[in-house]
């Protein structure tokens, strides 16, 4: 295990036995899929882990027997534990969160069956992300906010257990609760790093399809879509936060705002429930207090600002480039590149053509510069055929040639 | 000056050269005069016909299985846990792992991730040589055995995988429990010109060669290893754990294992318990094991 800074202590007697043998290390296994299975579970990882105060069995339900059918150690999320919440004494559970997790753009992914046999074939064949896939069993604070951590918090010490003796105080606040305080809501930048490990991974991203909510049909996903984590970095709301400015908006801030939702519910934007539907925009953008003007219909233009614009994108990426998707039209940069594009292949084209046909001929008449001036001013029509059969005439005499420029100097 | 440092560096490079070449020659020597014991069983083992077509039987039947990169999606319980290949640097440096996984116990549901764990510390050749085998009146003695380096160690609680306070930690595989005879190492190691001469007569073998090797290398050995209880007893065990270094703490909970006592209760102790027949084996409540 790595180095880990904040410790739990042990928090319940470990009721069903389990660490008898899970605390053991090196229980691997190579299993038929050629994935290597590791059924030991480090103690002072656990007990200090966001699950540490939740036992294994209210997770892991069926296991009753040894050895353990695959599928009675399966995990639904959707369960309720034994946990109690401190606000209405009912006992804990995500339902909610993974009601609304199901109903958003995300739904197809797993939310229970969870083994680790499974791993693999969530990781090759699921598009959507399941609950694991970007929510950890870290620890309670991860160790580079350890000194932020403390300070906040005004603690010298990072043994929870020290202190923090109660095991109502322990179990409830400090399992549930605390870590929202101090884990995502914390740093906007740790909750885009979720999304950002899969939506900046332009490969993965280029094979979605996405699904239209009000016919039910399957489209791939544009241009304009893969590159929305790109966009975003170089958008206003993006820098701000980089720099350590909480006042940019997060990628849930408009996709999954904090009102009555649960932080999941992040839908395409031509669902009507979506926070970034058109109609949706003036309240989704108005809930800050930077863009209060947003909610005046009058302002109705300012919702109109394409967040993921092209434009912003330092450079385009030909390769990935979907020839035939209509929206990188959108970009400047395509407007540009086509205009130009025209001029310079005119240029192009009758530079080459009079490389071909056209050199040393007398039609190739000068329009304006010093020959345009000689030709009209002076007269002298003499072209170039001319002057080369002169040449050639006196190549056999080139003395009387010199002292007949000699003459004429 | 600088010409007699060059000669001298010229010299040095001589010496060493030739002390290195005297050290293989001696080796190579030595393993002609005296075969480690493993390796004097296969080179005196005869291969039977029946055995023989069982075997090729089970080459070709044999599927090649790719082990899986590092997913992207780590345990749920592991997120902080070590890479894939330190995850798996059990027992490559064995002899057995040439051919086999380096996690060996792959279908018996009940006891692999048991058995692996102890091929952490334990060397296939402790488990799986048959006495049978052996010349009337001896016996195999135990010790610890440094792999990188092929020479015994000394007894030692520290090399034990078990602390004081029972937890677990990571001490390099490379160090395990071999079996000795004579007062030498009985095992082949995988350094041994035997195994580089094994691996080059196996790849340019056909099948019927391949068979034959594959008999005979594993012709002192039994499938199934020794049980829990045969070392994890009160009583004389096959391994002296006192002798190779145990402290009072580790000798109680080697002695009075619970994992141990709760695989006494299963009847069907044979090897049976494949992945295939999930579905038929015998399975025990666990509240068997607190009890």
């Amino acid at each position: 295990m790595g180095p880990l800074n904040v410790t739990g202590n042990e928090r319940y007697t470990d009721p069903d036995g389990c660490f008898s043998c899970h605390a053991l290390s090196g229980l691997q296994y190579i299993d038929k899929q050629g994935l290597l299975r590791d059924a030991s579970i480090d103690q002072s990882h656990y007990y200090s882990s966001l699950h540490g105060s939740v036992p294994c069995k209210d997770c892991h339900r069926q296991i009753r027997y040894y050895p353990h059918k695959e599928e009675n150690g399966e995990v639904d999320c959707a369960e309720s534990c034994h946990v109690n919440e401190p606000s209405n004494g009912e006992a804990f559970s995500h339902k909610e969160v993974v009601k609304e997790f199901n109903d958003s753009s995300h739904g197809s992914g797993a939310s229970k069956g969870f083994t680790g046999a499974n791993r693999l074939a969530e990781e090759d064949r699921s598009q959507s992300p399941s609950c694991r896939r970007c929510h950890s069993n870290t620890a309670y604070i991860e160790p580079h906010q350890l000194d932020n951590f403390m300070e906040s918090f005004q603690h010298t010490n990072a043994e929870c257990g020290t202190c923090h003796q109660g095991e109502a105080w322990r179990n409830q606040l400090s399992g549930h609760i605390l870590r929202r305080f101090i884990g995502a809501r914390w740093k906007k930048t740790a909750s885009n790093k979720i999304c950002n490990d899969c939506h900046a991974d332009l490969q993965p991203m280029q094979k979605v399809k996405l699904e239209d909510p009000n016919t039910g049909e399957k489209y791939p996903s544009s241009y304009r879509w893969q590159h929305a984590s790109a966009s975003y970095a170089k958008s206003l709301h993006g820098r701000l936060l980089v720099t350590g400015d909480e006042a940019g908006a997060s990628c849930l801030d408009c996709h999954a705002p904090n009102g009555d939702g649960l932080r999941h519910g992040v839908m395409n934007a031509k669902n009507v429930q979506s926070p970034t539907h058109p109609e949706k925009l003036a309240e989704t953008c108005g809930q800050s207090s930077c863009h209060e003007f947003a909610k005046d219909k009058k302002n109705y233009r300012f919702n109109q600002t394409d967040m993921h614009s092209l434009n912003h994108l330092p450079q385009v990426d030909f390769q990935l480039m979907n020839l035939l998707d209509e929206e990188r039209l959108e970009s400047n940069w395509y407007r540009a590149f086509i205009a130009l594009g025209v001029i310079c292949m005119v240029f192009i084209f009758g530079h080459i053509s009079q490389l071909l046909f056209a050199w040393g001929s007398s039609d190739n008449q000068p329009l304006f510069g010093s020959g345009r001036f000689k030709k009209v001013m002076l007269g002298r029509t003499q072209n170039i055929k001319k002057k080369m059969a002169s040449k050639r005439n006196t190549s056999g005499s080139n003395k009387k040639s010199i002292t007949k420029k000699g003459k004429k100097t | 000056m600088r010409k007699k440092i060059i000669i001298f560096m010229f010299f040095l490079g001589f010496v060493v050269i030739n002390t290195l070449n005297a050290e293989e020659r001696f080796f190579n020597k030595k393993i002609v005069t005296n075969l480690p014991f493993y390796l004097s069983l296969i080179e005196f083992s005869q291969a039977r016909p029946e055995t023989l077509t069982e075997a090729k039987q089970q080459l070709l039947e044999q599927k090649k299985l790719n082990l899986q990169k590092n997913l992207s999606l780590n345990p749920f319980h592991q997120r902080n846990s070590l890479s894939l290949k330190e995850k798996l640097a059990v027992s490559e440096q064995t002899f057995c792992a040439t051919c086999h996984l380096p996690l060996p116990h792959q279908t018996n549901i009940r006891t692999r991730t048991f058995n692996n764990m102890h091929s952490r510390y334990i060397a296939c050749e402790t488990c799986h040589f048959d006495e049978d085998k052996l010349p009337k009146n001896t016996r195999l003695a135990y010790q610890w055995f440094d792999y990188q380096n092929r020479v015994p160690m000394k007894a030692s609680g520290d090399l034990f995988k078990i602390d004081k306070n029972q937890k677990q930690k990571m001490v390099p595989s490379a160090i395990k429990i071999v079996p000795f005879y004579q007062g030498r190492s009985a095992i082949i190691t995988k350094q041994h010109i035997y195994t580089e001469k094994l691996i080059e007569t196996w790849e340019q073998g056909d099948i019927n060669q391949n068979a034959a090797i594959k008999v005979r290398t594993h012709q002192p050995l039994k499938e199934e290893g020794t049980q829990c209880l045969d070392c994890h007893t009160q009583s004389a065990g096959i391994l002296d754990i006192a002798a190779l270094g145990a402290g009072k703490e580790q000798l109680e909970a080697y002695q009075n294992n619970t994992i141990a006592e709760f695989f006494k209760h299963y009847k069907d102790n044979s090897n049976r318990n494949d992945a295939a027949q999930a579905d038929t084996i015998e399975r025990i409540r666990i509240t068997e094991l607190l009890q």
